[in-house]
């Protein structure tokens, strides 16, 4: 792959994340998961709660609402059962790191990213056992109801209900972080946990209340996969979009208004990678090399950006 | 001790506000304020849940913001508007600053650690009228601190501490720089035993 | 009751726990170094793997064993700088930096390997070490041939715990290490350059964890695969916790989890066969979350930890 290779492999990328309205849907289905886990971590990270759980968080939030979803009942019903199993499965996952920090002083990022082993290994002992398809014989759940789908916005596409909401999701976190109470609490907690205290914040309770938020948005990404995109629960329905939420979270700066397009940059980056590689035959875990490059050279922008105001500042 | 009859010992640090008791911690920079969010966050928050500047969860920007602005021209903080990171104040408008928070509120008990430490005369004596005028108003006010030139010049009375237990209680009047200074050794209690 | 303690005690067993620990306990001496000097390395999950890859390529390619391990730990020590370059030199939060590096490090084995070996049905693999029985030793009865008939990685690892509490609490280098992760101010005043031994340690931490690497992918399975490392780096986190920052109490952690592990291995072959085996896999993590629980209140890290050092800040 050299000169004109890469030209061409780079327009094959291009065009096939936002070349045409199709590929702009299919990017837009790719970063509605990375919305939710991007928020997740975006609030968490406020909170200075290291939540690096989101991937179990998503995993047991696709596992509720698979289950819910499965049970017939009217559409709407089940679409909004689906979320709220999903979203309490999710905060319920994320409580636990939070507890133990809380209570016993263990560090939230090693007990989150164990958990995320924990989550997926059950997931698997649910799907390769009691839970089996038994119709496929496969290791994936039975689907839900066909009447639990979230409904498609454009024909043709994948578009799904499940999009909008995240989109919806990113401007209410910004207004709950910016323009609540919880928020203001959340945001003078992160950055500086004895002034929170000293002022009268009740920093634990703020800690538990962010990880159950975290924890519910993350759960939410996985209920959009399984009531838009697979309609059931697989061991790989998450490539591992709780670890890019980090990245999201992060190239945002930890902004929930910032969170959709850097969700949307990553997903034009996976679909482009993938349509790359059929084409050219360049694997496409390329664009996992490209995530975490782009997360360590934001941090060293970011760096910049603060001593130049640093440098600003003390000229002035 | 007590405000109003009850005891603080136990209580956290929002039920002892509740009282009326105000706070200015000896650590500016980690304690009384956030550094690196807008002043006005650190001028309004211990009182953030309170009606004054929140409804049923829900921030009132306006309402921190006119505080903010209000406080910043009656004690003449220096800064270029409510806004501005915390962090780039200067010692002098950082004290000043958790002062307005404290007294905004008219609190029965104000609680002060070495309140003009580091500042400059300016601010030092605007920060020393503020106490006399709270005084004025019926605010008991206990300042904690080394510099006893301070000290004398703004106490009713003067309690000695030696190795955490009150050596000796003076009126301001018979205190005199080298009383307090041979109480502070621990000499105090045979003073006043004999 | 005795029964189980015969299946505990069987050779077999043992021998399998020394083996889980092999790995574990050159990451977990690698992340332990780089704690003590203050660097929280987040990055060793992707490290390890990274170095996995490499090791198992090179030797794949050269078809020398030693000539993997060398570029496993040449890997391992680059990625280590790296990391350091981001939280040492420049003083980046280590927490987003060590997701940061795991994630360059695990996109890049992923996409090499496929680059390097396209995708084939069957994984290619390699003829891993063979264990080297010692003379003598290996006679002991029971212990012997769990112990000194294993592979010569393993032999490292029980030498490297001594050599890692030797170097860390009887050399001026490991002095300067635990200095600058306990009062960097202390130390620098004192002469020794932090940010030059935070990136030594840093770099001896990965260069260690890319001997796990090495082990998992030319003594372990002899093949790479995805889920190679999954989730041993995390656990080597947790188990410096555990082993409260000292290499003897890390090995012991170690060792402990591998015989977690061992045991729900043996769990997984015997009789319990209409329960998935991924419910097994669970327990060494569950058990770990809840080791973590009990330990952490009395848990006293390297004071320095997380936080960047710089002069001019007073």
């Amino acid at each position: 792959m050299v000169g004109a290779g890469v030209v061409e492999a780079y327009g094959v990328m291009l065009s096939a994340s936002l070349g045409d309205s199709y590929a702009i849907t299919e990017t837009l289905v790719r970063a509605a998961p990375m919305i939710f886990t991007g928020l997740a971590v975006a609030i968490a990270f406020r909170a200075k709660f290291w939540n690096i759980g989101a991937e179990g968080q998503l995993l047991a939030g696709a596992v509720a609402s698979c289950f819910v979803g499965a049970i017939p009942m009217p559409g709407y019903l089940a679409m909004l059962l689906m979320a709220l199993a999903g979203a309490a499965a999710g905060a319920l996952v994320a409580l636990v790191p939070a507890t133990l920090r809380v209570k016993f002083k263990v560090d939230d990022v090693v007990s989150s990213l164990l958990l995320n082993s924990v989550i997926y290994y059950a997931l698997m002992a649910l799907i390769e056992g009691p839970w089996k398809d038994t119709f496929s014989g496969y290791p994936i759940s039975p689907p839900i109801e066909d009447s639990a789908n979230f409904p498609v916005l454009i024909e043709g596409t994948r578009l799904h209900l499940g999009v909008v909401v995240a989109l919806i999701a990113a401007p209410l976190c910004w207004f709950l972080i910016s323009r609540t109470t919880l928020g203001f609490r959340i945001r003078v907690t992160g950055e500086n946990p004895e002034a929170a205290r000293y002022g009268g914040i009740n920093v634990q309770r703020v800690l538990l209340s962010t990880a159950l938020l975290s924890g519910a948005l993350a759960g939410l990404a996985g209920v959009g996969e399984v009531g838009g995109v697979h309609f059931q629960v697989m061991s790989d329905i998450s490539p591992g979009y709780g670890y890019s939420g980090i990245v999201v979270a992060m190239l945002a700066r930890l902004n929930p208004l910032g969170v959709v397009p850097a969700a949307i940059f990553l997903a034009a980056v996976m679909t482009g990678a993938e349509a790359m590689s059929r084409a050219t035959g360049v694997p496409a875990f390329l664009s996992d090399v490209i995530q975490g490059t782009a997360l360590l050279a934001m941090l060293v922008a970011l760096l910049f950006t603060a001593y130049r105001i640093r440098r600003v500042g003390a000229s002035a | 001790m007590t405000i109003a009859g009850k005891t603080v010992a136990q209580f956290t640090p929002r039920e002892v506000q509740a009282l009326g008791l105000g706070r200015i911690p000896e650590d500016r920079m980690t304690t009384g304020l956030v550094t690196n969010l807008p002043l006005a966050d650190s001028m309004v928050l211990p009182r953030i849940g309170t009606e004054a500047f929140s409804r049923n969860g829900l921030l009132n920007p306006a309402a921190i913001r006119a505080f903010a602005e209000a406080q910043i021209k009656a004690y003449d903080i220096r800064c270029p508007g409510p806004m501005v990171r915390a962090g780039a104040l200067s010692g002098g408008n950082l004290q000043k600053a958790l002062l307005a928070r404290e007294l905004a509120f008219d609190p029965k008990v104000l609680i002060v650690s070495q309140p003009t430490r580091g500042l400059d005369i300016g601010a030092a004596r605007f920060i020393h009228e503020k106490f006399l005028a709270m005084r004025a108003r019926g605010c008991g006010i206990i300042v904690i601190g080394e510099d006893l030139e301070e000290l004398l010049m703004l106490s009713d009375r003067i309690a000695v501490m030696y190795e955490g237990r009150i050596a000796g209680t003076l009126d301001s009047a018979d205190a005199t720089v080298a009383r307090l200074g041979l109480m502070m050794t621990g000499a105090g209690r045979t003073e006043e035993a004999a | 009751m005795s029964a189980v303690f015969e299946q505990i005690f069987q050779v077999g067993f043992l021998a399998a726990i020394i083996r889980i620990a092999t790995p574990l306990a050159f990451a977990t001496l690698g992340e332990m170094f780089s704690e003590r000097a203050g660097v929280l390395n987040l990055g060793i999950e992707g490290i390890m793997l990274l170095s996995a890859m490499a090791g198992f390529t090179a030797a794949s390619l050269s078809g020398s064993l030693w000539l993997g391990v060398l570029v496993a730990v040449l890997v391992g020590a680059a990625m280590g700088a790296l990391h350091a370059l981001f939280t040492v030199a420049l003083g980046l939060s280590q927490h987003v930096c060590g997701i940061g590096v795991t994630l360059f490090c695990s996109g890049l084995a992923y996409f090499l390997y496929r680059l390097i070996f396209g995708q084939q049905s069957v994984p290619p693999s390699i003829d891993g070490f063979k264990p080297v029985a010692i003379p003598l030793l290996s006679d002991i009865p029971v212990l012997g041939p769990a112990v000194f008939n294993q592979f010569t990685l393993v032999y490292l690892a029980i030498i490297a715990v001594p050599l890692a509490a030797f170097v860390l609490y009887r050399t001026p280098w490991g002095l300067s290490v635990r200095m600058v992760g306990e009062n960097p101010r202390a130390a620098d005043s004192a002469g020794v350059s932090v940010i030059a031994t935070r990136f030594q340690a840093v770099i001896l931490g990965g260069a260690l964890m890319g001997l796990a690497g090495a082990f998992l992918t030319m003594a372990q399975f002899n093949a790479f695969t995805f889920g190679v490392v999954s989730g041993r780096g995390w656990v080597a986190i947790a188990l410096v916790v555990f082993g409260r920052w000292d290499p003897w109490r890390s090995a012991g952690a170690a060792l402990l989890f591998a015989f977690v592990d061992a045991l729900q291995l043996r769990m997984q072959a015997s009789g319990l066969g209409h329960i998935p085996y991924e419910a097994f896999l669970m327990l060494p993590f569950i058990f770990t979350i809840v080791a973590m629980a009990f330990m952490s209140r009395n848990a006293v890290a390297p004071s320095a930890l997380l936080k960047p050092f710089r002069r001019e800040e007073r």
